[in-house]
């Protein structure tokens, strides 16, 4: 065999797709021990939260990474393809059951039965993934998403009734990686990710983007995006 | 939230395999099937055993993971399987993927899967899956059924009525309406359909039908800028560079084609027809070398399945011997080596056909060619088997072309040539040989009118000397007439012509044979070394032409 320069992306995506090999097992037996040994005290059931709720951030991290990776690198490509919401979003949320239950947290999905549209669905799924995590661990104990046609747009809105965004998180989200803060245990990546994925969805003249902010019909935050 | 879509599903009778290289990931699927209600559940670790289990088992579901370590992947499996009708027509194949392989998984390939599941994922979500791609069968059953009775115009109807009753298949009914329509030959109809879809939105699966459509109408201009911005979309569509490669044998510029092929190639290496299909354009092109790299994968991939055959060993080696042409220093003695491997290990598989031991000794006279020994070569070319030389026809179209590159190797150009115009007339000719056929041809056409040319223009340049320069008008003419690209000969022309017009001739046939001329060479680079003498003979040109009685 010829020996080839080693390239960075390609490393990095075969130790992404271990990680998420391993993380997906990790979530897995978790879900199977505790269905077989049910947490008995508070402590054990917010144990069992932090197992959960970190293995999927590990996930999501690891995903936003390598995209990111690609974003700058020109190799990520958008495959625009039909989605159909209700199916789409009913999957996103059963992929989260284990925890929603865990912390009994009430979730509605607002969609109208026969709602289809354009976009890249393993990218958008990303994206809420992302979001309903944080939500997830934000909210106080319900969760709505809503999805709207808006003229040529649809929009996704993901809200709770928790504290709501912080104020430097509303106002610029695109921006965030120009001025990560570690400090407060946000780092914005999420949300300069899901800013970058809505601005690669075109269609003719009109581009995708996102909204962050506490105008949420629960009283917490509220995140929207916007795809052509 | 909502506990299961449908009332039972029978997961029991159904039959399930799941494929991955990653054995806890089996028995993760395994125990997550088996609590879902399946029974029927065989698990392969790679793509060969999956392929075994196909052939004895009808299976109603196949989950495969994409990325298997080395070998096959599992789209390679998914199109392999397809091919050679190893699953049933309505099998539902389930990919499942991580995010390391998406941008290649994506509507990219050749066939497409039914479904994706991405990793990390639960039971429910994985349950979820089936029962909407079940679903989706049902729903779908009647259309397909017509189709599988080739009912086409009845799959067609059935289409625009499910599309328009059930919003979430519309795209799908649109898409299989449109190919149906192509099937058919209503062509301007699938044009409708894909040019409705792509006035709300430009997708990828629309454009490719689009240029597909073209290439049947042979508006191959318009397939190309439809391709072209399939690839601006997608730049690793494999079907997008195989519809372009098509495109440009229709327009007979193998260069093209080759460049076409070679990234469809490189995108999914394991089709045996594509590299087959680019080796023979890279030998059209006479890049053997590549030729030999195409022909070599296409062999591997169908070794041990039925589109191994002995056609395939006298390829490569036909490609490895001929990458050795020309003089010595190419001479390599490993690839002689490989070449008698080769036939060797031929003999081994196959039992030996009419024309076996011709091909073997028509690559013979090459390697001797190779070798400068040009009488062993003859000797063995002379004792060929006459049956068959005596009528070509019973040969095979891979014997043929072995032939005809060996009558071409000896120099024999007009004996290759008969039998490449014979081979035209051949109806199971595919495209691709149609212009390596044609290619050989006319390399040997240009030769033999260079050649012609050649004596022109010596008879003509005498007849100069000799100061009769009209008649050293006509023959450069006709030397023309033979090679009109050659500079040399435009410049004698128009030579002879300033020169019969600075006698006082200026006729507005010579001036306008002169403008001809020139306008063929010109411009000329600065740094060419006909540079001087054209610019020369313009000048000259131009001057007498201003005089001409035609010119204002």
């Amino acid at each position: 065999m010829e020996k080839q320069p080693l390239d960075f992306s390609l490393a990095f995506g075969s130790a992404v797709h271990d990680v998420k090999n391993s993380v997906g097992l990790l979530l897995h037996s978790l879900d199977e021990f505790l269905k077989a040994n049910p947490p008995k005290t508070d402590e054990d059931n917010q144990r069992a939260v932090v197992l959960n709720y970190e293995a999927s951030r590990i996930n999501n991290d690891m995903m936003q990474l390598l995209s990111i990776y690609r974003l700058q690198n020109q190799r990520l490509f958008v495959s625009v393809e039909e989605c159909h919401l209700l199916e789409f979003l009913e999957d996103e949320m059963l992929a989260h059951d284990t925890l929603l239950k865990m912390k009994k947290i009430k979730v509605t999905v607002d969609c109208a039965e026969d709602l289809v549209w354009y976009f890249d669905s393993m990218l958008i799924k990303n994206v809420l993934t992302n979001v309903i995590v944080n939500t997830i661990r934000y909210t106080n104990d319900e969760i709505r998403i809503a999805v709207e046609k808006i003229a040529d747009f649809i929009r996704i809105t993901v809200e709770d009734n928790g504290k709501g965004f912080p104020k430097e998180l509303r106002s610029d989200p695109g921006g965030y990686l120009t001025r990560i803060n570690f400090n407060t245990g946000s780092t914005g990546l999420g949300l300069y990710f899901s800013a970058r994925v809505a601005e690669l969805h075109r269609n003719g003249d009109r581009e995708g983007y996102i909204q962050v902010d506490n105008d949420s019909s629960l009283g917490g935050g509220a995140f929207r995006i916007f795809l052509p | 939230m909502p506990e299961n879509l449908k009332p039972r599903i029978d997961y029991a009778s159904k039959y399930v395999l799941v494929v991955d290289d990653f054995s806890q990931h089996l028995s993760f699927m395994s125990k997550a099937l088996k609590s879902i209600g399946f029974t029927k559940i065989a698990l392969a670790q790679n793509p060969r055993e999956a392929t075994a289990l196909c052939e004895e088992t009808s299976f109603d579901l196949i989950f495969c993971d994409y990325n298997m370590g080395e070998g096959k992947n599992g789209q390679q499996l998914l199109h392999e399987l397809r091919y050679f009708k190893t699953v049933r027509h309505d099998c539902i194949f389930i990919m499942i993927t991580a995010e390391t392989s998406r941008e290649v998984v994506l509507g990219a390939l050749e066939s497409e899967p039914e479904g994706y599941i991405a990793k990390p994922f639960n039971q429910a979500v994985l349950r979820r899956k089936i029962d909407r791609l079940l679903d989706k069968q049902m729903c779908l059953n009647d259309i397909n059924l017509a189709i599988e009775q080739h009912n086409y115009e009845e799959a067609i109807d059935l289409c625009l009525y499910v599309g328009e009753k059930q919003p979430r298949h519309h795209s799908w009914c649109q898409k299989t309406s449109a190919e149906l329509h192509l099937k058919l030959g209503q062509y301007q109809q699938a044009k409708r359909v894909y040019k409705s879809v792509l006035s709300k939105r430009i997708l990828d699966w629309a454009l490719l039908g689009l240029a597909r459509t073209h290439i049947y109408l042979k508006e191959y201009s318009e397939a190309i800028s439809e391709l072209q911005q399939v690839l601006v979309l997608n730049n690793n569509c494999v079907p997008a560079y195989d519809l372009l490669a098509e495109c440009y044998q229709y327009l007979e510029d193998t260069e093209t084609v080759q460049e076409h092929l070679t990234h469809a190639a490189k995108l999914s290496p394991f089709s045996v027809d594509r590299q087959n299909t680019l080796g023979e354009v890279c030998s059209t092109n006479g890049d053997h070398e590549s030729a030999a790299k195409a022909f070599r994968q296409a062999l591997k991939s169908s070794k041990f399945s039925i589109q191994e055959e002995p056609d395939r060993y006298f390829k490569l080696a036909g490609a490895i011997t001929d990458s050795m042409i020309g003089d010595l220093s190419r001479y390599d003695a490993t690839k002689v080596m490989e070449v008698h491997k080769l036939v060797a290990e031929m003999d081994d598989r196959f039992s030996p056909e009419k024309e076996t031991g011709t091909r073997k000794d028509l690559i013979n006279v090459r390697l001797y060619l190779n070798q400068q020994k040009p009488n062993l070569a003859l000797e063995l070319m002379e004792n060929l088997d006459p049956e068959l030389l005596a009528d070509p026809e019973i040969l095979s179209t891979g014997a043929l072309f072995e032939y005809a590159q060996t009558l071409l190797s000896l120099g024999e150009q007009e004996k290759a040539n008969k039998i490449l115009l014979a081979m035209l007339d051949r109806d199971d000719l595919t495209l691709p040989q149609r212009n390596h056929s044609k290619r050989l041809i006319s390399v040997f056409e240009a030769e033999e009118l260079a050649g012609r040319a050649r004596e022109l223009n010596e008879d003509a340049a005498k007849f100069y000397e000799q100061e009769n320069l009209e008649e050293s008008i006509k023959l450069f003419s006709e030397a023309v007439r033979l090679s009109p690209r050659s500079v040399v000969l435009n410049l004698n022309l128009t030579q002879a012509l300033v020169r019969v017009m600075e006698d006082g001739r200026v006729t507005a046939a010579y001036s306008k044979k002169g403008k001809a001329c020139l306008d063929s060479i010109g411009p000329i680079d600065e740094t060419s070394r006909h540079f001087a003498r054209y610019s020369n003979l313009l000048q000259r040109f131009k001057e007498l032409d201003s005089s001409s009685p035609q010119a204002n």
